[in-house]
């Protein structure tokens, strides 16, 4: 069951209703490129094509939270305690609806759980990502244990050109500051930084692809927004090389 | 207290009329000595960022490591060793975190197999926020969970409590989970006890920056414990931890393990029972540093 490629679409709309929130991405309708090999996908009754955004990383680590945050509506279900994404699932946005051309962001379940279903997956997420414009790998500001995470993106030969990754939990690093709405102190600000040093040393990435965010706050989604949109239409010819 | 011999320990106890002969009394010495030059040991253990080391300055009371925010702070085995004095001591196995990277945990698993067994208590320390555990699975079912099984103390310390949402719900003056986070703390001691396989009894919420139930896991440590190894790590616990039955239960570990192999304990029991045991107990936690309150 988990080795088909299906993602199941749990929202649909048009581009219009996310682009009113991100301008950056009313520059897709002028697109021109969309009709790759690799972004073509078969839905149910038709083949579309997909400027696919995919979110990766541990479970807990606020995929659908930040999905949720970028939407602006709670369709991926999220919990603070148990793990609650089983399967990929994608909101979707059309671009075009007489050419089958979307915008969509995905969730894949978290990894890191149990051993066990680490392995069940991964056949799962590779293909997926194989056929995706972008990657965000979601990180937590919070947490330093990343022997997991490099050996995903190691196993699953993420193209480190389509991978952002999004750091997420900017509101509960030290010194924790529980305000109303969130604002990083100084020393978070710098503390900050730092985390962003060591990350893009040990997962040999530019600095400026890692996007800090609390998603719980909607803070910085749009600059995650921006820079999927980025990565998402940049040189495109180079995805299937891996 | 401190300067009590044991000629006036054997007269004190002998005016509360319990008589001891030479082969009695060699053996309480012999018992004495041995918990005062036992040095127990405690390991930390847990993910790189749990909060070991904080947790560890919090229950033992003294900066016993510079603490990163940023950086896994502890890269090697770090043996803190407390209190050099007359009173023994002890050694904190602050271990270095697991999950950094790959080559370092395969490292710091055969560290962790080496030094298990000698461990008298281990402190597996999660993050109560979090629940991507499988590094922690995978070490706790090779490393810890066989040491479990034969009798070996360990307790899950779920740290970080303050910051199970809804985070920013935390009460900050009396730093204390809202009731909405009191209710996640609860479903994540059921879930971690299903992930791990363990009793929830044996799992405790705390926040050692925000210094929320120490007081608890303090008595779990003690009842978790056999008698000489309770005395020897309580008294280095920081002592407004100590909730009063916690007290009395290490006050009764010393009494036992002082005349252990001279009077069984249910004689004990009857001999320095009561207000004659009260006397006793306080010359004896003298004896082995530790006072009651």
């Amino acid at each position: 069951m988990v080795n088909d490629l299906t993602v199941t679409n749990v929202y649909r709309a048009t581009l219009g209703e996310l682009s009113r929130r991100y301008p950056v991405l009313e520059k897709l309708t002028s697109y021109e490129d969309m009709e790759l090999e690799h972004r073509l996908w078969e839905r149910d009754t038709f083949q579309s094509y997909d400027i696919q955004c995919v979110f990766i990383g541990k479970t807990g680590y606020g995929k659908s939270s930040a999905l949720n945050s970028i939407i602006g509506k709670g369709v991926f279900a999220t919990s603070s305690i148990a793990s609650t994404t089983k399967q990929a699932q994608a909101a979707d946005f059309s671009i075009d609806l007489k050419k089958n051309h979307y915008f969509s962001i995905a969730d894949l379940p978290g990894i890191g759980e149990s051993l066990g279903n680490d392995k069940k997956y991964m056949k799962l997420y590779s293909e997926i990502l194989k056929k995706s414009d972008c990657v965000v790998y979601m990180l937590r500001a919070d947490q330093r244990d990343y022997s997991i995470d490099l050996a995903s993106i190691e196993s699953l030969s993420i193209n480190r050109s389509k991978m952002i990754i999004g750091l997420n939990f900017c509101d509960k690093i030290e010194p924790i500051n529980r305000m109303l709405p969130f604002k990083p102190s100084g020393q978070q600000h710098r503390n900050l930084d730092l985390k962003k040093d060591i990350i893009a040393a040990l997962f040999k990435m530019s600095k400026s692809n890692i996007i800090e965010i609390s998603a719980s706050d909607n803070w910085r989604i749009d600059s995650l927004i921006e820079k999927i949109y980025n990565v998402s239409i940049l040189d495109t010819n180079v995805i299937n090389d891996e | 207290m401190e300067n009590l011999n044991s000629r006036n320990f054997f007269e004190q106890l002998e005016k509360f009329g319990t008589k001891l002969n030479q082969s009695q009394k060699e053996r309480i010495l012999a018992n004495i000595q041995e918990i005062k030059t036992y040095i127990p040991k405690v390991g930390l253990f847990g993910k790189t960022g749990a909060g070991k080391s904080s947790l560890a300055n919090a229950l033992f009371g003294e900066k016993l490591c510079e603490i990163s925010d940023i950086e896994a702070c502890t890269r090697n085995p770090q043996e803190v060793i407390l209190g050099l004095g007359e009173n023994g001591r002890i050694t904190l196995l602050d271990v270095p975190g697991i999950g950094e990277s790959r080559e370092r945990d395969e490292e710091y698993g055969a560290l962790y197999q080496s030094i298990l067994p000698e461990l008298d208590l281990v402190l597996w320390l999660l993050k109560a926020d979090e629940r991507a555990y499988a590094t922690d699975q995978e070490f706790y079912q090779n490393f810890v969970k066989p040491h479990m099984e034969k009798g070996k103390p360990v307790l899950f310390v779920l740290n970080q409590a303050d910051k199970i949402a809804p985070e920013k719900e935390w009460d900050n003056d009396n730093h204390l989970p809202s009731i909405n986070q009191q209710r996640n703390i609860e479903n994540k001691v059921s879930s971690v006890a299903g992930v791990f396989n363990i009793s929830t009894s044996k799992i405790i919420p705390v926040s050692a920056s925000e210094r929320y139930n120490l007081v608890d896991l303090v008595d779990k440590i003690v009842f978790a414990l056999p008698d000489k190894q309770k005395v020897t790590i309580v008294k280095y616990i920081d002592k407004t931890l100590i909730s009063e039955r916690a007290a009395a239960d290490v006050n009764k570990s010393a009494v036992k393990a002082v005349f252990g192999g001279v009077m069984t304990g249910a004689v004990i029991g009857f001999e320095i029972g009561g207000p004659v045991g009260a006397g006793i107990g306080g010359i004896i936690g003298g004896i082995v540093g530790w006072f009651s309150r």
